[in-house]
């Protein structure tokens, strides 16, 4: 019991420490003096550049902890993550056809709301796939459908781009990164992220009568179909919106919710709050990662949450099978 | 209304940037995002007007300016280096990061666009549209004038016979219809074998379509010797030895980058014809 007590408050100093780091740190050196020198470029490079992009490091982080938490929490299962229902890869799919197409570079505006669009298109698709009163597993199973049509979609366009040039730009931003990132995608992405977290905060008492089963959680008065909706759209719309702005960043929200597990119970209703404030802080940790690494062009974000992720991940699975065995 | 007058603004930029500009007010601080525009902007203007250009000219294997690119300053293309350059003109082309280009928009950098050049007209173009960007179309006609002449001495002699030919890089990546070497071909007397299997651009084209019809030449890319990887051994399949069109080294970097580079790629491929030739003149005096 100490231990949640300490929990909520350290994880978000934790974050509000290592956003002032993000701000601080990058290729560029900035003085303390950037206030008082009325030095234009440092105040343009900390206030368009460098700021938006700790704030999206936030929002997004939290945006896939949460998502990855309800997730397990709903299908009670340890491998969800909030790539599961497929809706990352559809709204990746629909901002790659801007790019495709040649008018992500009309306006700053596009390529984030053509990500957004091919969420809106996913979720209808979820809808419709499987159905208003869906089975856990029909929805799952749907999303892989979903998933693998927009995978197949990507690789075609990738396949059948005009130059080598246009094919690197696409890749290039599937990769997931917060680089160069302005306040347009903050203004584009944070509001559907607030919306979907209080769609996926407000079935908290579903997911955790959920716990006793299907049957269980029925018998407790739940409406199950009305719950399961409002956590695919919460997800939906979270997820869509992060991957519209930085492209597919993984692994972060299959490790959050592991990782706090143990520090908060297996109550999947106290996971949600903390497991978005420990995303927070992982995205803004590897976004810091992949500016201090050596070498000259920075390394993508989405590339070294994996490389960092997985054994982290590998650890963590074998210091369990030891407390259980 | 104010969504309206930025599209406007942007329709009247797009305009202008079209058409030649009507002033010649001479940028003097340029940075160069993509090593085939810095290849060209090196030739257009002098070195202290460049405040930077990209890293991958500095490559001594791929880039034909590597030696300068080594005492130029250089970015990794990220936002925050460029605005602290305080360029007054950006030079970006479609590898660089879309949100990289979004950020320069915001800040107010003034950045022009370059995709690849499908033709030698477009390349050309090209050089035209950077020479007036820098205020300095005097270089590029020089440019373009060196470039074509470079074009019409390698031009196929008249009555000589036309050859088929294919480019060959790792990867099995081919220069199809719609590049600047497949007219480059066109010009010298070379049929490019993948513009007739109609394969479009830069892709790659199967090694069973060159085994069907194996061209007189077949123009390969350095292979660096030990170099294990699929993509290498591509070019090294053993089905490829039984093909006996003769081999001319053909750089990948002739593929990518065109503008200067021309020269010395028209001439690459006009020395390949005439060894063929060579080669048939020797057979039939025997």
């Amino acid at each position: 019991m100490t231990t949640r007590r300490w929990i909520m408050p350290s994880l978000l100093t934790l974050v509000a420490l290592l956003a002032i780091a993000s701000i601080v740190i990058g290729r560029i050196v900035l003085g303390w003096n950037v206030w008082l020198d009325q030095d234009a470029i440092g105040r343009t490079i900390l206030l368009e550049l460098r700021l938006p992009r700790a704030l999206l490091g936030v929002a997004i982080g939290a945006a896939l902890g949460l998502a990855g938490a309800a997730l397990q929490g709903y299908l009670r299962n340890p491998l969800a993550d909030p790539g599961t229902l497929g809706v990352s890869s559809v709204a990746a799919f629909g901002a790659v056809l801007s790019i495709f197409f040649g008018i992500a570079d009309l306006h700053p505006w596009i390529l984030p709301l053509s990500g957004v669009a091919g969420a809106m298109a996913g979720m209808a698709a979820l809808f419709l796939l499987a159905g208003i009163s869906a089975s856990a597993l029909t929805l799952v199973l749907s999303g892989v459908i979903l998933s693998a049509i927009a995978v197949a979609g990507i690789a075609l366009v990738l396949s059948l781009s005009p130059s080598p040039w246009a094919a690197g730009e696409i890749v290039r931003w599937l990769l997931g990164a917060l680089a160069d990132r302005s306040l347009d995608d903050l203004v584009i992405s944070a509001p559907l992220i607030a919306i979907g977290a209080a769609l996926i905060l407000s079935s908290r008492q579903a997911l955790d009568a959920l716990t006793l089963g299907e049957v269980g959680a029925r018998s407790l008065g739940i409406d199950l179909g009305r719950a399961q909706w409002q956590l695919a759209g919460g997800v939906g719309l979270v997820v869509g919106a992060s991957v519209a702005v930085s492209g597919i960043i993984g692994f972060v929200g299959l490790v959050v919710p592991h990782l706090l597990r143990p520090l908060v119970g297996a109550k999947p209703s106290a996971l949600l709050v903390p497991s978005a404030v420990g995303g927070a802080a992982l995205v803004l940790a590897g976004d810091i990662v992949v500016r201090i690494l050596p070498g000259g062009s920075e390394v993508q974000l989405g590339v070294v949450m994996s490389l960092i992720g997985a054994p982290f991940f590998f650890a963590l699975l074998y210091s369990m099978r030891r407390q259980v065995t | 209304m104010r969504r309206h007058a930025q599209l406007l603004c942007l329709c009247v930029a797009l305009f202008v940037a079209s058409s030649p500009p009507a002033h010649a007010e001479e940028p003097a601080r340029i940075v160069s995002l993509n090593q085939c525009l810095d290849a060209i902007l090196v030739e257009l203007v002098p070195t202290e007007r460049i405040a930077a250009i990209s890293h991958y000219s500095r490559d001594p294997l791929r880039s034909p300016i590597a030696a300068l690119a080594q005492r130029l300053p250089i970015t990794y293309e990220s936002a925050e280096e460029i605005v602290a350059l305080r360029p007054d003109l950006v030079l970006a082309s479609r590898h660089s990061a879309i949100p990289t280009r979004n950020a320069l928009r915001r800040v107010g950098i003034h950045y022009e666009l370059f995709d690849v050049p499908f033709s030698v007209k477009d390349s050309l173009a090209q050089i035209r549209r950077i020479a007036a960007l820098v205020g300095n179309a005097a270089a590029g006609e020089v440019l373009v004038s060196k470039i074509q002449r470079a074009i019409d001495a390698a031009r196929l002699p008249p009555g000589a016979p036309r050859l088929t030919a294919a480019v060959y890089e790792t990867g099995g990546l081919t220069a199809g219809a719609n590049t600047v070497t497949d007219d480059l071909m066109q010009i010298v007397g070379l049929d490019n074998l993948a513009a007739r299997y109609d394969i479009q651009t830069h892709q790659p084209m199967q090694l069973e379509l060159l085994l069907a019809a194996p061209p007189d030449l077949l123009l390969v890319g350095e292979v660096p010797a030990a170099d294990g990887t699929q993509a290498a051994r591509v070019v090294q399949h053993r089905a490829l030895r039984k093909v006996h069109s003769k081999r001319w080294d053909f750089p990948a970097r002739f593929m990518y980058c065109s503008g200067p580079t021309i020269v010395e790629e028209v001439a690459a491929l006009a020395a390949a014809r005439d060894a063929i030739y060579a080669v048939s003149r020797a057979q039939a005096a025997r």
